[in-house]
């Protein structure tokens, strides 16, 4: 398993893709913090208080969780795609070590990418509030549990995306359905219970709940333990259709 | 030694048999054609051996064992079944080194054979920018990783110019000469008669024959003559 895992993460790290993704989520970061650093403090805007911090490290959260997703995506649909497949399942047949493998592995790279962002936001938070005087209190303002919940959703994320992959193995197809989901789906499902409190049981809203530890409950949320079990749930439900899928059908 | 054995082998795709019933049982240590027409079952019957495709009825064992139930099988079995399976974006290096490392195979072994294959220069490029010849040799090299026993090459020859078969049919003669067996499948029989033992013939997924290629061509008979005589076809044969 350990042979499988590290030549899935080779995989990843040897084609210029998911080095794509971490370069334009880090230009996302570092443009997010550019702009959050040119308006606070301004007339109207928040103050630069110390747990400013913690509002850092929790904003790329849904980014890096879409991220992740993604790097989760190209690491199963790039092997049919480019019919690596092949070589893949020669050099390891067993399917299921395959595709657990290939979760574990996502799972690595998501959370990688997760924490990588994290240490920017947080590095870069840090030099914001000292440049102006501000108290730097890492420990305090639940900064250790969001950056926490953030890596752990990412890493969420990108098994679910493996998942997604696998199932429907065609990359457009594969993008195509999250963002229909993501876009289409958790808004109407709700429209169609005529039930806006339920959309918190969907991935989006189990994301939102999770997203949310470290902050004082909101009711229209679930408690974010409850969402990341969901959000968990999810990961397995979609992996676990992944692999029958590998199991039930030929490369 | 690690010896092939197909019993009963059968694909069916719907209506269509692709291989039908088709069984033989390899001479370890000597290099055998698989031999037929496009569509005859070659392609199928080598992925199923390889644990590629599932079939409809039999078995194909390498060892004694299905290929997925062998332990480490690129120890055990060289396969290239197709030149494009390689990612577009990875250097020819990085597509070997992530096949070694599913396989537990060190990156010194990786050099190796890409010397081998005479790949070395272009090791470092995107296998994106290779040709079909460079593919199919990165497909080789793949095949020869885990220094395997058995060697299992679906149309090695597609793609190479003249000089890369010649060297693919030295190839094949040295692995045979080391005491490897290897079956290979070719629609190029004049090229494959130059470095084969026995020769395999299929058609419409059925076995036709499986001699000592000696046997098959006595009389001065080529094997493309000996191929069409056995599957009664001689459309295109001069008298």
């Amino acid at each position: 398993m350990t042979a499988a895992i590290s030549a899935e993460l080779f995989k990843l790290r040897t084609t210029r893709g998911p080095w794509i993704i971490g370069a334009a989520l880090a230009a996302l970061a570092i443009a997010a913090l550019a702009f959050f650093a040119a308006l606070v403090g301004d007339p109207g805007q928040p103050a630069l208080l110390p747990a400013v911090l913690a509002d850092l490290v929790r904003s790329p959260g849904k980014l890096a969780g879409a991220a992740a997703l993604l790097l989760g995506l190209l690491l199963t649909t790039a092997e049919h795609r480019h019919r690596t497949v092949l070589t893949t399942r020669l050099a390891q047949p067993a399917v299921r070590t395959l595709v657990v493998s290939k979760w574990a592995a996502a799972a690595l790279a998501g959370a990688a990418l997760a924490l990588t962002v994290e240490m920017l936001m947080f590095a870069g938070g840090v030099a914001l509030l000292a440049s102006r005087d501000v108290a730097v209190q890492p420990m305090d303002h639940g900064i250790p549990t969001a950056v926490g919940a953030v890596v752990v959703v990412a890493a969420l994320h990108a098994v679910a995306g493996a998942g997604i992959g696998e199932l429907l193995r065609n990359p457009a197809l594969a993008v195509g359905a999250v963002l229909g989901w993501s876009f289409i789906a958790e808004g109407v499902v709700p429209a169609l219970l005529q039930d806006p409190q339920s959309g918190r049981w969907l991935p989006g809203g189990a994301v939102e709940s999770a997203l949310s530890a470290g902050l004082p409950h909101d009711a229209a949320v679930l408690v974010p333990a409850a969402g990341l079990a969901l959000l968990a749930a999810y990961a397995a439900g979609l992996s676990l259709a992944g692999l029958s899928r590998a199991k039930l059908t030929d490369p | 030694m690690d010896g092939i054995a197909v019993h009963g082998l059968t694909k069916r795709y719907g209506r269509v048999v692709a291989v039908d019933d088709l069984s033989f049982t390899l001479e370890p240590g000597r290099v055998t054609g698989f031999v037929g027409r496009n569509g005859a079952g070659k392609s199928t019957t080598l992925r199923m051996l390889l644990g590629l495709t599932r079939p409809t009825a039999g078995t194909a064992t390498i060892a004694g064992q299905p290929y997925v139930a062998l332990r480490d099988p690129l120890r055990h079995v060289g396969a290239l079944v197709d030149p494009s399976c390689f990612h577009p974006g990875r250097t020819g290096r990085n597509a070997l080194r992530a096949i070694a490392r599913a396989a537990r195979i060190g990156d010194p072994r990786v050099d190796t054979v890409l010397e081998l294959v005479d790949l070395q220069e272009a090791a470092g490029r995107r296998v994106g920018g290779y040709s079909l010849g460079m593919r199919q040799r990165l497909a080789l090299a793949a095949a020869l990783l885990g220094d395997p026993a058995t060697l299992v090459l679906d149309e090695p020859a597609n793609g190479l110019d003249p000089d890369g078969v010649r060297w693919l049919r030295a190839l094949i003669r040295g692995l045979g000469a080391q005491g490897r067996s290897v079956l290979v499948s070719s629609h190029l029989l004049a090229e494959l008669a130059q470095a084969v033992d026995d020769v395999i013939i299929i058609e419409k997924g059925r076995l036709v024959a499986y001699a000592p290629m000696a046997v098959l061509t006595t009389d001065g008979e080529s094997l493309e003559d000996a191929f069409l005589r056995l599957t009664g076809t001689t459309q295109g044969v001069a008298s």
